[in-house]
Parts: structure tokens; C-alpha cells; sequence
């Protein structure tokens, strides 16, 4: 399990790291945190000629609160670096919960949030959990910079909206509405492991307690984040109960997601986790935003 | 008698090194001009080979040699059969042991087909992409019950129906007593393949040197002596030409006493056709296809019970996975038949199988070497027919363990090592009785599970009994010297694999010499040093080399009281060895040193007499006449979430027998150790292949193994029941942990739902595997 | 692994029996197609250039085709081989008209998929086969759609890599396009060899 031959190139500043993307774009890969590039370049499955490190950009790690865009984070902040943050603790409460459960210490020493979007693995939990927060991707080239909405950048198995001269830099999630409720959970063999199904819910009510907003969004059931449509919309206006919940629960798994089967879950075990996790997500959710 | 080195949780000699990174791993050995090695294996299961393409290969910079099978000339040839058919009544064995590198025809996926050797590990790859190999896909054998079908492709174009054997061992007979029974229950029951992975892969260096027309090999081999002699005469060298190293190996676990896998073969010979030393490290993706796996079976059994849930016979029909070749021959099918009877009294036994080939890699012994289907057969069957009588899992063994006076007990069949299944000693109903109330089994039953159930939590609990068979023959040696320095030498030829050599064989030692462990410096595992014995096996370490370890010492302690009993002109009774000085006794001025003594005992001047050595040494064997069996008793309490499966244990508890013990910690490491093997066998551990044999989970992210999150701290105690057949009194105790968990799985998570109706009849489970077998057995109450 | 679907071209069956002709259409919808080549009657040969994330696989293709019935059915017999591993497929296909201007395409493929992407990709095989057969049809009918009336302002932007096997089609397209069936078959073929899955270690 060797590595074919490639190139490196370690970048000091953005500017050079962007000249590289523009010349090389396709043949390069970014290695950011490296751990799900690396094994993949052990196992011969990808062979990229040209690796472009952006270890040495420092500016491109940081977490911080904007007044008007919410929490904005660096492409290269590590999981560990989130898991620490006192700033997602208290103001993206469902990042904060979700990240012990991403792989294990060892990896989130060095993963990164940008890594972990742009590689799109459909059985990440970040790409759910940004699908579920609403947020918003800064992608730079050397020719400027655009911004594109999570929902619109997820395109298809480890496929996303990104041009290939393009880095991502940031990625901004918008602050908590009042009376927030959140929950997230999986089911995995072991701790650590690839989940079997996993959901990010993300929800807000109104004074007398009936759902204003409710996003709830699957992973490991698809090609990419699933966002459960209509069993979201079934959220609306309603306050909570053993029937809602029943009722989501059902829609969720029967009729929101096509999960496919492999060896450690079948298509049917899938759907039957499906609908244990949204219950127990969503009544944990509106506790939390009835409280 | 206390005893004082003997039997103490003494610290390990050998973990300062192990733990500082300064033992010596096989890929630690580094040499310089070394050469590297990389195979080219096949993606197909079954196929005929043919055309390759190693032209390119050849071409590359760095590769410095590219050889197929036609390249080998005449030191192409198949394996040598390790375990030739036992001496059973009727037995068919058809003989395939593996090759080298695949010549007309694949038989698995990731058979061995070209190999490349190279400046680096590195361009061994990229060379390997460069071969072109043409293969004619063939249809493969996958599943044992269809290979033996008419329809069935043949893994080998000239065996029949793919019997690799067929053996039918009888005691009593079944029939006559069948139809006199009050309960008959008769199962299928599934248990599927594993792979040992030890957290250190295989790795072969080779080195010969030209001038001195010496060949020198680090192997992570469990048996360095065979190795030895086999390269030898393959290479056409004499054994004293051949040096053959085990060094610290992390993990053996049964793949690593498989012998002459292609790479151990080629590596050598390799080295000598360049003259260079060469190295191939195995990485995690081949340890998958080229290293062994174990544990593929389908029984149909039956038991026959009397009313009162007494055992009137046990009959048992069953299909083997011997994987594409079988140079280990038929030690796992024999296992799972012998162990089958277990602790148990069974008057009548009739056991058939048929060993099949099938494309997919070769079946050998794994930790437990197919005890674990013969124990998950009889405890599932004894289960269930308790469940049918109304008795307890723990009445209905009770009711049939044998006696204590009953020993020796033979079991009338022929056991691995070819002699009739006798069990030497034992005492089972001490050990379950422990158990029980260790885990306070009845307290349980009555009060826990009922209020956990009302909670809607499924807890269950489960309990467990098995025999093991240890120590068989054919022997080992062990060689004790006495330093000048007064620091004692122990050298054997077995090799370690981490089970503590090092420590308990220095004990052995100790407690006849009485000088303290850490001054016995012990070697183990290289030919040089000693070059007679067979191997790590068979959990025979501690029985047969500690025995023969034993001997030495005794025959050197005979030694200082000749040589002091001459010096201080003294009766050889009225001397003793003690606090590393002999003396006569109770007079401490006449006390010499034990490494004076050696140094008298080498004289420069003067004559040796005839009949006598000089030194302080001996070496002695060991050669038991047959094994010795150990017991135990597992039991566990577990819970199930009703909504998502996933298991949890409790509590675990091992009540063991080993006969006397060496060392509780160094065992109780084993039992953990084994016990771990045996969650993972049982509930996250599954090969998966396709109809096309392909694996489809060689890694570690699909090929779960348990973590120490998923592995309780273990529990327990120990009973003693000294076995009459070694002069130390001990048993084996190397697989004991991994042999019984399966069934104690099945009978704890049934227990779990008992108001269902389960049946678990297969292994390994998982999560996904209970939703749907709870699933098509719900009651009318929600689960 | 067995792939099963239906999809519906917004074409007559003869369109679609056409549109299944078309090198240039074909190749589009194939990411990654390079080169491909007819050995004999019913035989073909072409490589790929497959690429799902970072990952990226060559693969050298055997086609053949059987049980022709125009312009409703046939069978395809896939075998394609490259460093990564290995896919056997066979699939049937069958056109029914839905309306007149309405074709639908129902396919059932038996895919086998060996080596390294079936030993480390296992996790991905059945999501990837559902997903790329279906990003392969909605190419096609685009490509249809754009064909049928290419006065249409529907801008049809292929997949990437199309350049250069546009280019390759041409050539290779006299000769292959005798037959009929080859490029529905490739157009399957594509879905099947597409099927390659690519895996990730987290």
C-alpha cells in the first residue's frame, strides 16, 4: 500500500496557492488534513500527480462571530479546534454536539471542516450538519471569489459545485433563531465507525411553542446529505407530540430517503434506524426549544 | 509446598524492551543493499491463467528482477502436506496444498502470480501495475453446501465435487438409541469465517551470504525449526547452512504456524538466486487474501435427551471450508469434532463431515482451531433441548458434565493429534458453580431481568461450558546453563509471539534453580540456538516446552549436586540449592556460588572423566504421550436496544481451569486476549464474500474488529485440577478465551427476548442480523 | 449487484433508437470515454477514464451484444478490467412506446464488481450504481431533448471530458455505427461501467 509518485508543493500565502489551482486545477489535490486523501492515495484508488499542502495558510484557520453572517469558520479549522471552541459551543450548539461523534481524536487532530465539504463523503456528518444549519460557502480562485448556498453544493456521489481553480476559504452559518431547538445522532457498529444512518435536526418554534422552522437532514442514506422534505414540511406550525413525532418518523423513512444496502446494514435496517433517530432527534429538539 | 517464583504474577522480563521500541521486529531488521518485494495478485477468484505480460515491469528503473512461476524452474513445487489424514476408519482425503505462484490456474483472489523485486517497496509497486496478466474468468465455488453439487464448478479440475475429505467418527451407536428418546431436537447451525489479524503483519528477510554459504531468515513464523528444515532441503542446503529467526512477532494466533506460504518460499530462495538480502513486509490489504482465515461451517445436528435432560447421543453432520488448498489437512474439521462432546458425558456419537474446497483463501488453525463450532453446536443443542424440558441452561449441564472419578475419560475417538480423544483430568462442577455465583445468576433471573423488563430495557443473561484439548506432542527441548556470571540461560526452540515465553518458562527455571526470573535470560525462536522441536501451537507452549524447561533445570540442578557434592566432600543429600548458592545444608560457610560452581565446572587444567560433561548445562525433551485437557465456563450478561440491536455486555466472567499456573497475570492476559477474539468472532468479525469469491471487506473499516470500548474488563477466577501428564501439572491456556463466545452470544441475547421465541443458530451476529431475525419473530407485544 | 430502472425519453421509439446510434451523443453521456473500437461483428473495445471525486480509475471494456430484436430489445455482456479492479456486467434493455413522443427505457443490469473496488469500496457499490446510472440517462435525454430540436435555446452542456472523445467518437463512429445496437449498448455499458465505485478511508 504505496503511494504512486506525485509532486508537492507547499504554499506559503493564498495568492501562491491559488496561482498553483490555476495552473494545475484537475491533476491537483488540496491536502488539508490528508485523512481521507491519503488512504485513498495508499490504496492506489486515487493517484493525484500534483499535491498542493495547505497546511502553511495560516490565515485560513480561525473561528469567529460576525454580528450580521452568524459564525464564520475557516476552511481549516480541525475538528478538535471546533470541538474546543467556545464560540460553537454556545452559538452553533448542534456543530458542537455532532463533532465527537466524527471518526476519532486521532483524526480530528488534523481533519478539517473544509476538508471534510469539499471531499463530500455522502456518510460525513458535517455536509448534514451544514445542510441542516443553512449555511453559506465562500470559494475563491484566482480570478475572485462567489458565494454558494450549502443546498446548492452538494451535486452527486463526492460531487459538489466547486470549479477546479477553486479553494474553499469559509464557511458561514447563520446565527440561532430564538426558542432553537437542535439534535444529533447516529448509528454506528463502533464508536468511530462510518455511520449505518445519522440526522442533524435543526428547528425553531414560536411563543406558544409551534414549529417555525424545521430542517431535518439525513446522512448515510444517499449519495449526498438527504434533506428530509417532506417530513420537514410536516413540522410546520405544530407543536409537539407522540403522533407528530409517530408521523414524521414514518414520512422520513418511507418516503424522504432511498437508502441503498451494504454490508452492514440493509436498505430496510436503514430505514427502520431512519425512523428511530428522527424521533428521538426531533423530541430532543423541541425540548431544547421549549425550554 | 509455597513456592516462590512459581505460580506468582511476576512482571514480565521481555516488557522494558517491548515497551521502549527496542525489540526486534521482523521489520526492524535492516540491512544494507537490502531488496524489496511486491506481488502481483489476482483479482479473480477462478480463473485459467493465460498469458502474462512482464515486460514493462522489467523495464522500469529500480526493478531488479521479475519472476512467474515458469521463472522458478524446478524450485516450483507444491507445499509439503503440514498434517498428513489421522488414522480414522474409511477416511477420503483428497491431497492440494498451495503453490508458490499461480501457474495454469487461480484458485482465490489474491493468489500470488508474479513477483517483483526492487530497489524500493515503492517501485515494487509501480512495477506490479505494470504487469499485464490475461485471465480466462471461471465461474467460482463459493458457498459449502452448493460446492459439493453436481452443478458445482471444481476449484481443482481433478477432485470430484470439490471433497477436499470426508471423515465419520462413531462412539456408541446413535441409532440404536434415537428412537428411545423423550426429546429429539435437530438444528442447522451456521458459523462463518474470520481472519486472525494480528496487529503485526507477515514478514520474511532473507539474507544469504555468498561467502560464507550461510542463509540467514527473520520470519514471523510460529515455528522456526520446520521452516528450517524445509528451506534446507528445498534450496538444497544442509540444516546447519540454514539459520532461521523468529524474533518478536506481534501476534501469531494460529495463521503464522501455517508453513511454506509462498512468500516464505520464495523470499529465500530469491535472495540466494541474487545474492542481496531481500524483504518483503505484508501489508494490512494482502494480510486479507494471501495470510490464512478460519471458521466456515453448516452443521446439521441433533441431540437426543432422556426426560430428565440427561444426553442419550449427539449426531452430527457437517460441511467444512478448507478455502483453495488444504496443506493444514483436516486439524480444524477433527477439532470441531472432538470438542463437540465437550464436558459432557455422551454415550452415543456419530459425527460425519465433508472438508470442501472453494475458491477462497486457505482454511488453517485460528485461535480455537475449530473448537468454537464444535462448542457452539453442543451448547446451542443442549439450550435448547433445556428449554424444551423446562430445566435451566445451568441444570441441564450439570446434569451431564462427567463426573470427577470418572478420569481418565476417553472419548473413543481420534483426536488432532492422532491419538484417541482422553481426557486426563478435569473437574467441571466447581467451575460452573463459581460462575453462577460470580455472576449471580439466579438473583438475575428472578429480580433483575424482570424489573429491567418492565423498564422496556432486554437484558439476558447466558452461561457457557467447554473443554479444550492442550499440550499435545510431538515434543519440545529446552537447553539450561549456568553462567560464570551466576545468571542462568534458558533457550528453547519454540518462539514467542507475545504470550510471555520470556517470564514463565524463566519461572520454571527459577523455582528448581531458586535464582530470581530476571537473572534467567531466555532465547526463543532461533534455529541457531536450538534446532529441535516443532512449534507455538496448539496452546502447547507452557505444557510442553515448560515442561521440557523444567527437565533441564532438574538435570543441572543433578549436576551442582555431583560437581559440590565432590568439592565439598559431601553427600549429594546433605547439599541444597537455594538463594543462588549451594551448600551443604545448614552450613553457610560451605556455600559457593552457583557461577563459581560453573567456573570449577569448566576446568583448564586437568581432565573432564569420562561419562560427564563440563559446564553447569543439560538439555532435556519433552514428549507428551497425548494432550492435556483444560475446562471452563464462561458466562455473561448483555443488553439489546430494542430499537437499534446494538449489544452491550455487562459483565463477563471466565471461570477457568488450566491446571496449575504460572503466572496469573501472563494468563490472565491470555484469557482477556481470547475472550476479546471471541466478542469479535462472535459479534463484529464476519468475511464477507461475493458469489464471485471476491472479499468484499479487506480492511479494517468494513472487517470490524472490537475496540476497547467494545471489550468488557473480564472477571473471574481460577479452579486447579493439575493434569497428571507433565511434571509441572499445567494445561494450556492459549485459545480458551475465544472458544466458547459465540454460544454464550446466542444463548445470553435469546435470553434477553425470552418471551420470543428466539432462535439464534448462527454466527457471527450483528446488529443488523437481530433487527431481522427479532423482527420475523415478534410476539404480540411490542419489543 | 443488480441495477433496475425505467427512464423516460422524451422521444418516439425511433428517435430513441437513434439517439442510442449516435457516437457523438453517446459518448457524452459516458464520462470519461476515450476510445472505442469494433473488433468484430457484435465485439467492441474501448477504455475509459472514470473520475467520481478524487478518485480515478482506467478501464479497458470487451462489449458484446446479443438477442437483438429492433427496436425493442437486446442484451449487452460487459467486461471491463483496469488497475482497481474489475466490472462484469450483463444487462438487458427493452424500449416500450409510452406515447408518441414518449419512449420508455427499461434496463435490468447484473453487475459484478471484483478487486480492490469491491474489497475497500464495498460501502459505496450499490449508492454509486443507482446514482450514475441515473446521471447517465438524464444526460442522455438531454442530449435527446437537444437533438429532437436543436433549435431549442436548452443549452446542452456535456459532461466534462467530452472534448476529446467527441473527437475519438468521430473517427471511431464510421465504423461503429453500423451496428444499432453498439451504442445503446454503450450507452448501458456506460451505466454499468460506471458503476466503478471509489471509496474513501475516513
Amino acid at each position: 500500500m504505496k503511494p504512486c509518485t506525485f509532486e508537492y508543493y507547499k504554499p506559503s500565502s493564498m495568492e501562491e496557492a491559488l496561482d498553483l489551482m490555476h495552473q494545475y486545477g484537475g491533476e491537483a489535490k488540496i491536502l488539508a488534513g490528508g485523512q481521507s486523501l491519503v488512504p485513498a492515495m495508499n490504496f492506489r484508488l486515487a493517484t493525484p500527480g500534483i499535491l498542493i499542502d495547505i497546511n502553511g495558510l495560516q490565515d485560513l484557520s480561525y473561528i469567529k462571530e460576525h454580528r450580521k453572517h452568524g459564525v464564520l469558520i475557516g476552511a481549516m479549522a480541525r475538528y478538535s479546534e471546533l470541538e474546543k471552541s467556545d464560540v460553537v459551543a454556545k452559538k452553533c450548539p448542534l456543530l458542537h454536539e455532532t463533532i465527537p461523534y466524527i471518526a476519532h481524536p486521532q483524526i480530528r487532530n488534523r481533519g478539517t471542516m473544509g476538508g471534510s465539504l469539499v471531499h463530500a463523503d455522502p456518510a460525513a456528518e458535517l455536509p448534514a450538519v451544514m445542510l441542516a444549519l443553512d449555511a453559506s460557502l465562500r470559494l475563491r480562485n484566482k480570478d475572485g471569489e462567489r458565494v454558494v448556498a450549502i443546498t446548492d453544493f452538494f451535486t452527486g456521489m463526492f460531487g459538489t459545485a466547486m470549479k477546479e481553480d477553486e479553494i474553499l476559504t469559509e464557511v458561514a452559518i447563520p446565527h440561532m433563531p430564538k426558542r432553537y431547538g437542535f439534535a444529533f445522532d447516529e448509528v454506528s457498529r463502533r464508536h468511530g465507525d462510518y455511520a449505518m444512518v445519522g440526522v442533524a435536526v435543526s428547528l425553531n418554534v414560536d411563543r406558544k411553542g409551534r414549529c417555525e422552522k424545521g430542517k431535518i437532514v439525513f446522512f448515510s442514506v444517499g449519495d449526498a446529505p438527504v434533506f428530509a422534505e417532506k417530513a420537514s414540511q410536516l413540522l410546520d406550525k405544530q407543536n409537539v407530540s407522540e403522533e407528530l413525532l409517530e408521523n414524521i418518523a414514518n414520512v422520513a423513512s418511507s418516503e424522504d430517503i432511498e437508502p441503498g444496502s451494504d454490508i452492514h446494514a440493509s436498505a430496510d435496517y436503514r430505514r427502520h434506524l431512519a425512523k428511530v433517530l428522527t424521533k428521538k432527534t426531533l423530541k430532543r429538539a423541541f425540548d431544547k426549544a421549549l425550554a | 509446598m509455597a513456592t516462590r517464583y512459581f505460580g506468582q504474577r511476576i512482571r514480565r522480563n521481555e516488557d522494558p524492551r517491548l515497551l521502549t521500541g527496542q525489540a526486534l521486529f521482523t521489520d526492524d531488521v535492516n540491512l544494507p543493499n537490502t531488496l524489496h518485494v511486491a506481488f502481483y495478485r489476482s483479482d479473480y477468484a477462478h480463473g485459467k491463467i493465460l498469458s502474462i505480460d512482464t515486460e514493462e515491469a522489467k523495464k522500469r528503473p529500480g526493478v531488479i528482477g521479475v519472476y512467474t512461476a515458469e521463472d522458478l524452474g524446478d524450485y516450483w513445487q507444491r507445499g509439503p502436506l503440514l498434517v498428513p489424514p489421522p488414522p480414522i476408519k474409511d477416511i477420503v482425503f483428497n491431497e492440494r496444498t498451495q503453490v508458490p505462484l499461480a501457474k495454469d490456474k487461480i484458485c482465490h483472489a489474491g493468489e500470488a502470480v508474479v513477483m517483483v523485486v526492487a530497489e524500493s517497496r515503492y517501485i515494487a509497486e509501480d512495477a506490479v501495475e505494470d504487469i499485464e496478466v490475461d485471465i480466462d474468468f471461471l465461474d467460482a465455488v463459493v458457498d459449502i453446501e452448493k460446492a459439493m453439487t453436481d452443478e458445482s464448478p471444481l476449484v481443482h479440475d481433478d477432485i470430484e465435487k470439490n471433497i477436499a475429505a470426508h471423515v465419520v467418527q462413531e462412539k456408541g451407536s446413535y441409532s440404536s438409541i434415537r428412537d428411545k428418546a423423550h426429546t429429539v431436537i435437530s438444528r442447522k447451525f451456521i458459523y462463518d469465517r474470520g481472519t486472525a489479524a494480528a496487529m503485526e503483519n507477515r514478514g520474511v528477510v532473507a539474507n544469504w551470504d555468498e561467502r560464507n554459504q550461510q542463509l540467514t531468515v527473520w520470519d514471523t513464523t510460529q515455528a522456526p525449526i520446520p521452516i528450517r528444515n524445509g528451506l534446507a532441503a528445498m534450496l538444497g542446503l544442509s540444516q546447519s547452512q540454514v539459520r532461521v529467526i523468529a524474533p518478536f512477532i506481534g501476534g501469531g494466533f494460529g495463521p503464522k504456524i501455517m508453513m511454506f506460504y509462498p512468500e516464505e518460499v520464495l523470499i529465500p530462495w530469491v535472495s540466494k538466486q541474487l545474492k542481496r538480502p531481500v524483504k518483503w513486509i505484508e501489508d494490512r490489504e494482502e494480510n486479507f487474501f494471501s495470510t490464512t482465515h478460519e471458521r466456515g461451517q453448516v452443521h446439521e445436528a441433533e441431540i437426543a435427551v432422556a426426560e430428565d435432560g440427561k444426553i442419550l447421543g449427539i449426531h452430527d453432520v457437517f460441511v467444512h471450508d478448507a478455502g483453495a488448498y488444504a496443506p493444514y489437512g483436516l486439524t480444524v474439521p477433527i477439532n470441531s469434532q472432538c470438542t463437540l462432546l465437550g464436558c459432557y458425558d455422551v454415550p452415543n456419537y456419530y459425527s460425519e463431515f465433508t472438508a470442501v474446497f472453494t475458491n477462497k483463501p486457505i482454511v488453517t488453525p485460528y485461535r480455537g482451531a475449530g473448537r468454537q463450532h464444535g462448542v457452539f453446536v453442543m451448547e446451542r443443542l443442549l439450550d435448547l433441548a433445556a428449554q424444551k424440558l423446562g430445566m435451566t441452561p445451568v441444570e441441564i449441564r450439570r446434569k451431564n458434565f462427567i463426573p470427577q472419578d470418572a478420569f481418565p475419560y476417553d472419548n473413543e475417538i481420534i483426536y488432532q493429534d492422532f491419538s484417541p480423544l482422553v481426557y486426563d483430568s478435569g473437574n467441571y462442577e466447581p467451575a460452573l458453580k463459581r460462575a453462577v455465583e460470580l455472576i449471580e445468576y439466579d438473583k438475575f433471573i428472578k429480580e433483575e431481568q424482570p424489573r429491567l423488563l418492565q423498564e422496556g430495557k432486554r437484558v439476558g443473561i447466558g452461561i457457557v461450558s467447554y473443554v479444550e484439548g492442550t499440550g499435545i506432542g510431538p515434543y519440545e527441548g529446552a537447553k539450561v546453563s549456568i553462567d560464570p556470571s551466576g545468571k542462568v540461560s534458558l533457550v528453547t526452540g519454540i518462539g514467542t509471539q507475545g504470550q510471555g515465553h520470556f517470564t514463565s518458562f524463566a519461572q520454571i527455571v527459577s523455582e528448581v534453580l531458586d535464582v530470581p526470573v530476571e537473572d534467567v535470560r531466555v532465547v526463543t525462536g532461533d534455529t541457531l540456538e536450538f534446532g529441535w522441536g516443532a512449534g507455538t501451537f496448539a496452546s502447547r507452549g507452557a505444557v510442553v516446552a515448560g515442561s521440557a524447561c523444567h527437565e533441564a533445570a532438574l538435570a543441572v540442578k543433578k549436576k551442582i549436586h555431583k560437581l559440590a557434592s565432590e568439592i565439598l566432600e559431601a553427600s549429594e543429600d546433605d547439599l541444597e540449592v537455594s538463594g543462588g548458592n549451594v551448600q551443604v545444608k545448614g552450613v553457610p560457610d560451605t556455600a559457593i556460588s552457583l557461577g563459581e560452581l560453573a567456573a570449577k565446572a569448566n576446568p583448564l587444567r586437568g581432565a573432564v572423566k569420562p561419562g560427564t560433561e563440563p559446564g553447569l548445562e543439560a538439555t532435556s525433551y519433552f514428549g507428551p504421550s497425548r494432550g492435556t485437557t483444560a475446562s471452563g465456563v464462561h458466562a455473561m450478561i448483555v443488553s439489546v436496544d430494542p430499537e437499534t440491536f446494538l449489544v452491550n455486555i455487562e459483565r463477563y466472567i471466565v471461570v477457568h481451569d488450566c491446571g496449575r499456573v504460572i503466572n496469573p497475570m501472563i494468563l490472565d492476559g491470555q484469557i482477556q486476549g481470547g475472550v476479546a477474539q471471541g466478542i469479535g468472532n462472535a459479534f463484529y468479525e464476519q468475511l464477507f464474500f461475493d458469489e464471485n469469491g471476491q472479499l468484499l471487506n479487506a480492511s479494517f473499516m468494513d472487517y470490524l474488529l472490537p475496540t476497547s470500548l467494545d471489550v468488557p474488563k473480564i472477571e473471574g477466577d481460577h479452579i486447579e485440577t493439575p493434569s497428571p501428564l507433565n511434571p509441572l501439572g499445567v494445561k494450556g491456556a492459549g485459545e480458551a478465551g475465544a472458544i466458547p463466545v459465540g454460544a454464550l452470544y446466542a444463548q445470553a441475547i435469546e435470553n434477553a427476548f425470552h418471551d420470543c421465541n428466539l432462535e439464534i443458530l448462527e454466527i457471527p451476529l450483528s446488529p443488523n442480523r437481530l433487527y431481522e431475525i427479532i423482527s420475523q419473530n415478534k410476539t404480540k407485544e411490542q419489543i | 449487484m443488480k441495477l433496475e430502472g425505467e427512464f423516460t425519453f422524451k422521444g418516439s421509439r425511433e428517435e430513441v433508437w437513434d439517439l442510442l446510434q449516435d457516437p457523438d451523443v453517446l459518448i457524452t453521456a459516458l464520462p470519461g470515454a476515450k476510445k472505442m473500437e469494433k473488433t468484430e461483428e457484435d465485439k467492441y473495445e474501448a477504455e475509459m477514464e472514470v473520475k467520481v471525486g478524487p478518485v480515478s480509475g482506467s478501464f479497458s471494456s470487451k462489449i458484446q451484444l446479443s438477442d437483438k430484436v429492433e427496436p425493442e430489445s437486446y442484451t449487452m455482456v460487459v467486461n471491463g478490467k483496469g488497475k482497481s479492479g474489475f466490472v462484469k456486467g450483463k444487462a438487458q434493455i427493452s424500449l416500450e412506446e409510452k406515447t408518441e413522443s414518449e419512449t420508455l427505457m427499461k434496463y435490468a443490469a447484473d453487475l459484478q464488481v471484483g478487486g480492490k473496488l469491491a474489497s475497500v469500496g464495498q460501502r459505496l457499490l450499490d449508492t454509486v450504481g443507482k446514482s450514475m446510472a441515473r446521471q447517465s440517462l438524464e444526460s442522455m435525454n438531454a442530449a435527446l431533448e437537444h437533438q429532437i430540436d436543436p433549435r431549442a435555446k436548452t443549452e446542452y452542456i456535456p459532461p466534462s471530458q467530452v472534448k476529446f472523445a467527441v473527437g475519438v467518437a468521430k473517427d471511431v463512429a464510421e465504423d461503429s455505427v453500423k451496428n444499432p445496437m453498439f451504442w445503446g449498448i454503450l450507452g448501458v455499458v456506460g451505466v454499468g461501467i460506471a458503476a466503478v465505485i471509489w471509496y474513501f478511508v475516513k
